[in-house]
């Protein structure tokens, strides 16, 4: 407590007449905010339990099958799932941050004051848009180009690794990890920029006097010092990209096979979720549940893995 | 080499020394630097690209569909004597107003409070509960269909109902709610709370008549982005409301979504039902839009009175 | 000499593979399926004799199909006085299922003026998305929808594999809804539409062994390398010479049609030729490369999206704008002649499917006849008997079916099906007659 208000307490028990209020005068309001809070905290305890419980069955009977299996009927396989989601995550991940952490660079260093407001107005009206949108965009409108363009362009670079353009359906992991790309920019700039902006002035300005070029400034001393935060950026949007239901269910083609070939449809849990849960009976939704645990899992762990870093972030720039 | 360390030199030919150090290849770096901004702002341009094109082939294929039949009819299902019979979504408005709020209903009360419990209050509960808000935050949406299902369609025997999705709805708007209200209360100047609490006002009534009102537009700014948000999200509904061909907004009564119209529409087999798509698009994009610009003049507004 | 020797070897291979398919199959008797889609396995090729309907099935299901009953005008018609059309308001239903059938009960469950079932728009449909026949099967049995669509009768009669865990048939009502024909539809542009493609060559392109569209059988059937097709074959860009089989799953109705229509064209399948998972979209079984479309729309937009690919899909969907892109094979009738999908062909094949269609006795594939399309198939209603949890969705349910079957049918031929014969109809009407709340009968014969 600051001086001000100890002596501002000393006054109002002056006033007042009486000393710290008694524990009985609980009010209604202290009551009312507790009834809210208490009853956040059961539901989303509910939230975690009530998942996990309606999938035990399938923990109980084939823990690792879940997990390595390729197919999915009679023993569930989640395999094609979990890698599904892992490259359709790294490889949004990769390109958002590819472009990404130039985009937030320019907005903070080189642009103009007058469109850095415009420019940034932009970037968040980008991550207010719903993702069915952005995956209803990819289907319709970008999965045609890039069937007539793109993936032959990509054929004729030698890629075959990616499968054959001439193969491709239109839906696939390329398309829907591009889309994500698209979704998850817009977090990892606004972060990234509000990271860039918190490095203090004086560090660039002692930069800029001993003659470094501008460049030379941000790579040598603005980056490495927001090098944590930046890292905390990437892991919060590739959270966001694992998660990604209707956008990738739509652009993804969801296949239940392994699928090593980006031009080809693959599949990730959140999408298979959303696709498979029609057609499920009670025992196939118990299946779905022990995915969704597992989505869990990996959404919560990046998470954390991203929060440690930006508050490390923070610490740091506390000391400097 | 001059000694770096010799005090004994004089500061000017300290500077110079360091001048000629640092002008040594200059030349080169500046053209690297150069280059490289270069590309920094390529991808800036790149990143505003996707916003632009997806922009541009909305609001161009979006705005012919937006006719009057298109607000007030029910849907219609074109076959092959009328393949472009597609009639409206008015089933899709009326389920998504009802869903968006009931979920309000749920949401705001338990959000805001909690926010304000969290905000002023600094105990062990206080940090779980950000914790958990931060955490459900950032939880994946289709969860919260999963848990919405599980909970309210067959534990509590509703069935595909606006009260299942709206449930989902609301477990998805509270944690945005409570983040955004702890954030506005805690942007209110200690010294007024002070100041209330000198005048003799009890704790509570400090909250209630002096620090609320001054932190109104941040939480007013938290709901209208929570609901917006609500609006836009198509999982946590996808398999608890059940679709419907008629204006149902009864909690118990299945109900159609506008993100639910464009999921399916989108797959359908009759090009006039995947134009309708756009239109729906151009919708929401005007709903998100228009709450997000009145966000930033609330947040702004507040930000020009203090 | 060297000829004969190869053919004498040909001959052999082909008696030991049949044999040893068939002995095992034989010698477990009651095992024997003619339905070869069993839920979990592959599919056991079979003799067919042990596959016909007996005599006394048919004579039994005779007295159910008679078309001697006497049924009221303001029944099943279209007039605002129809019972049929006076229905409960404020109701919800909820109907799920086959994708073969979707676009007739799409079409009929809304509609402009008069001409459809809900003209007061008293009643709330649910979105129907054509998730496949076994998921209409499931859902109806779990309760989660009230009618089910399905593109085959939940039965056991010859290991038909179509009855949920737990179900009693008997709990059910199922009844013909529709007609329709079903085609093998291809992506090689409008030059090289109606390809003769014989059943053999389907099942090995569907099994792995057939892997180019320049493979000698295909060619072989059309005339030869110097002929004007065989030509246009062999001049395939190497990408789209390669075959790209999409496939449904073992639940799909039409996976199921298909796969009968293969095994019954083949006289069991040919060795080496096996059939889909049981999985949901599974690909085990059937080549690992095949893709997997979720309903017959998928598979339509993917027909005309995908040079070089192969699949299946039901008639109608080839009428929708957008997809008469697709090429469709022509398929060899029971004589051996090769016949193009039409309408006519399709009616063909109901005439020759007869009036005596039951659970026990629905397969519409390979009807002998000339100019019968080889790969057609019902597709069934199916109802629980016991609506008096919801008795008001129930009445609306049974009311909606009966108009279905009977003025609904007026609209088939617009959406690509083949109206039901009158007998069908009785017999729908008298399933649907024992559709209770309780003890009351939900449908009666008005006065």
């Amino acid at each position: 407590m600051t001086s001000n208000s100890v002596q501002i307490s000393k006054l109002r028990r002056f006033v007042v007449g009486g000393s710290k209020p008694s524990t009985t005068e609980r009010s209604w309001y202290s009551y009312l905010l507790g009834a809210a809070w208490v009853v956040f905290l059961l539901v989303s305890a509910l939230f975690f339990w009530s998942i996990i419980s309606k999938s035990l069955p399938v923990w109980e009977k084939q823990p690792g099958t879940i997990l390595t299996g390729t197919s999915w009927g009679g023993p569930y396989g989640g395999f094609p799932m979990i890698l599904g989601t892992l490259q359709t995550s790294i490889l949004a991940l990769v390109l958002a941050v590819g472009v990404g952490l130039g985009a937030a660079i320019s907005i903070v260093f080189f642009i103009p004051a007058r469109l850095r407001l415009i420019t940034a107005t932009i970037v968040e009206l980008l991550a207010a848009v719903p993702s069915i949108i952005y995956g209803v965009w990819g289907l319709l409108v970008l999965s045609p180009w890039m069937l007539a363009h793109f993936y032959p362009f990509l054929d004729s670079l030698g890629l075959t690794f990616l499968g054959s353009s001439a193969m491709a359906t239109g839906p696939s992991i390329l398309l829907a990890s591009i889309v994500l790309a698209v979704m998850i920019l817009p977090i990892f700039v606004s972060i990234t920029r509000e990271v860039i902006s918190a490095v203090p002035q004086d560090l660039i300005e002692a930069s800029l006097s001993l003659g470094a070029t501008r460049w030379q400034v941000i790579s040598k001393t603005v980056l490495p010092t927001a090098r944590i935060g930046i890292m905390g950026a990437a892991f919060l949007a590739l959270a966001r990209a694992t998660g990604e239901t209707v956008a990738v269910a739509l652009t993804i083609g969801t296949v239940s096979n392994v699928q090593w070939h980006f031009f080809y449809p693959g599949t990730t849990i959140a999408s298979w979720i959303a696709s498979a849960f029609g057609e499920s009976s009670s025992v196939d939704i118990q299946a779905l549940m022990a995915l969704g645990v597992i989505l869990m899992v990996i959404s919560l762990g990046v998470s954390l893995i991203s929060r440690w870093f930006i508050a490390r972030q923070r610490k740091m720039l506390a000391k400097v | 080499m001059t000694d770096l360390f010799n005090t004994a030199q004089t500061n000017d030919a300290l500077r110079a020394e360091i001048q000629e150090i640092a002008h040594k290849g200059r030349a080169a770096r500046l053209v690297r630097s150069r280059i490289i901004i270069a590309l920094c702002v390529a991808a800036l341009v790149v990143a505003i690209i996707p916003l632009a094109a997806l922009s541009w082939e909305i609001i161009l294929r979006g705005v012919p569909v937006l006719k009057v039949a298109f607000f007030t009819q029910l849907p219609q299902v074109p076959n092959l004597a009328n393949p472009n019979l597609t009639g409206g979504v008015s089933n899709a408005i009326v389920g998504s107003i009802a869903l968006v709020a009931y979920a309000s209903l749920m949401a705001i009360p338990v959000g805001v409070l909690t926010g304000i419990y969290t905000a002023e209050n600094e105990n062990r509960s206080a940090s779980l509960l950000r914790l958990m808000a931060q955490t459900m935050a950032g939880a994946p949406s289709i969860l919260m269909g999963l848990f919405a299902f599980a909970l309210v369609c067959q534990q509590f025997g509703f069935g595909y109902s606006a009260i299942a999705g709206s449930f989902a709805l609301a477990v998805l708007m509270v944690p945005v709610i409570i983040v955004a209200t702890e954030i506005a209360v805690r942007n209110v100047p200690q010294t007024l709370r002070e100041a209330g609490l000198a005048l003799g006002a009890r704790p509570h009534k400090v909250s209630l008549s002096i620090v609320l009102p001054t932190a109104l537009s941040g939480i007013v700014t938290g709901c209208i982005l929570a609901i917006s948000r609500a609006v836009g999200e198509a999982a946590p509904v996808l398999f608890t409301i059940g679709g419907a061909s008629l204006l149902n907004w009864k909690p118990t009564d299945p109900v159609s979504a506008l993100p639910i119209s464009i999921f399916i529409d989108a797959k359908s087999q009759w090009p006039s039902l995947r134009a309708i798509v756009f239109g729906i698009a151009l919708v929401l994009l005007i709903f998100v839009f228009i709450a997000s610009f009145t966000a930033r003049f609330l947040v702004g507004r507040q930000q020009r009175k203090s | 000499m060297k000829k004969m020797l190869k053919s004498s070897v040909a001959a052999a291979v082909a008696l030991v593979g049949f044999a040893s398919v068939a002995a095992p199959a034989l010698a477990t008797g009651t095992n024997v399926s003619c339905y070869p889609l069993y839920p979990t396995g592959k599919i056991k090729a079979t003799s067919l004799s042990a596959c016909t309907v007996t005599a006394a099935t048919v004579a039994g299901n005779a007295a159910l199909t008679s078309a001697s009953a006497n049924y009221p005008s303001n029944m099943g018609g279209n007039s605002s006085l129809d019972t049929d059309l006076a229905i409960p308001s404020g109701v919800s239903l909820t109907a799920e299922g086959s994708s073969f059938i979707q676009p007739l009960v799409m079409a009929l469950q809304s509609g402009t003026g008069t001409s459809y079932w809900n003209p007061l728009h008293s009643v709330s449909w649910n979105t129907y998305t054509g998730a496949g026949s076994g998921t209409g099967r499931t859902n109806v049995t779990n309760g989660t929808d009230i009618i089910g669509f399905s593109d085959q009768p939940m039965t056991t009669y010859n290991n038909a594999g179509t009855v949920p865990t737990g179900v009693s048939t008997s709990d059910y009502a199922q009844l013909p809804a529709a007609f329709g024909g079903a085609v093998v539809g291809y992506d090689l542009g409008s030059a090289l539409n109606n390809l003769k493609l014989s059943a053999s060559v389907i099942a090995q392109i569907y099994s792995g062994s057939i892997t180019s569209w320049a493979d000698n059988a295909i060619v072989n059937l059309n005339g030869g390398n110097t002929s004007k097709i065989g030509k246009k074959l062999l001049a395939l860009p190497s990408n789209v010479k390669t075959i790209k089989v999409l496939e449904r799953n073992a639940s799909s109705g039409t996976t199921f049609a298909f796969v009968d229509y293969l095994n019954t064209a083949n006289g069991g399948l040919p060795t080496g030729v096996t059939g889909p998972s049981g999985s949901v979209l599974g690909t085990k079984g059937w080549g690992a490369t095949f893709t997997g479309e979720a309903n017959n729309g998928a598979m339509a937009n993917a027909l005309t999206t995908t040079p070089g690919a192969i699949g299946y899909v039901e008639y109608s969907y080839l009428l929708i704008p957008g997809n008469s892109a697709i090429d469709v094979a022509q398929l060899q009738d029971h004589d051996g002649a090769y016949v193009k999908a039409s309408i006519k062909s399709i009616q063909a094949a109901a005439t020759a499917a007869g009036t005596n269609i039951t659970p026990d006795n629905f397969s519409a594939v390979y009807l002998p006849g000339t100019g019968v399309w080889p790969f057609a198939t019902f597709s069934w209603a199916i109802i629980k008997k016991d609506q008096s949890a919801h008795a008001s969705a129930g009445e609306a349910a049974v009311k909606f079916l009966d108009w279905m079957v009977h003025y609904g049918q007026t609209q088939a031929a617009g959406q690509g099906f083949i109206a039901l014969p009158a007998a069908i109809k009785n017999y729908d009407r008298k399933q649907l007659m024992t559709v209770v709340n309780g003890t009351q009968p939900l449908l009666t014969l008005a006065n």
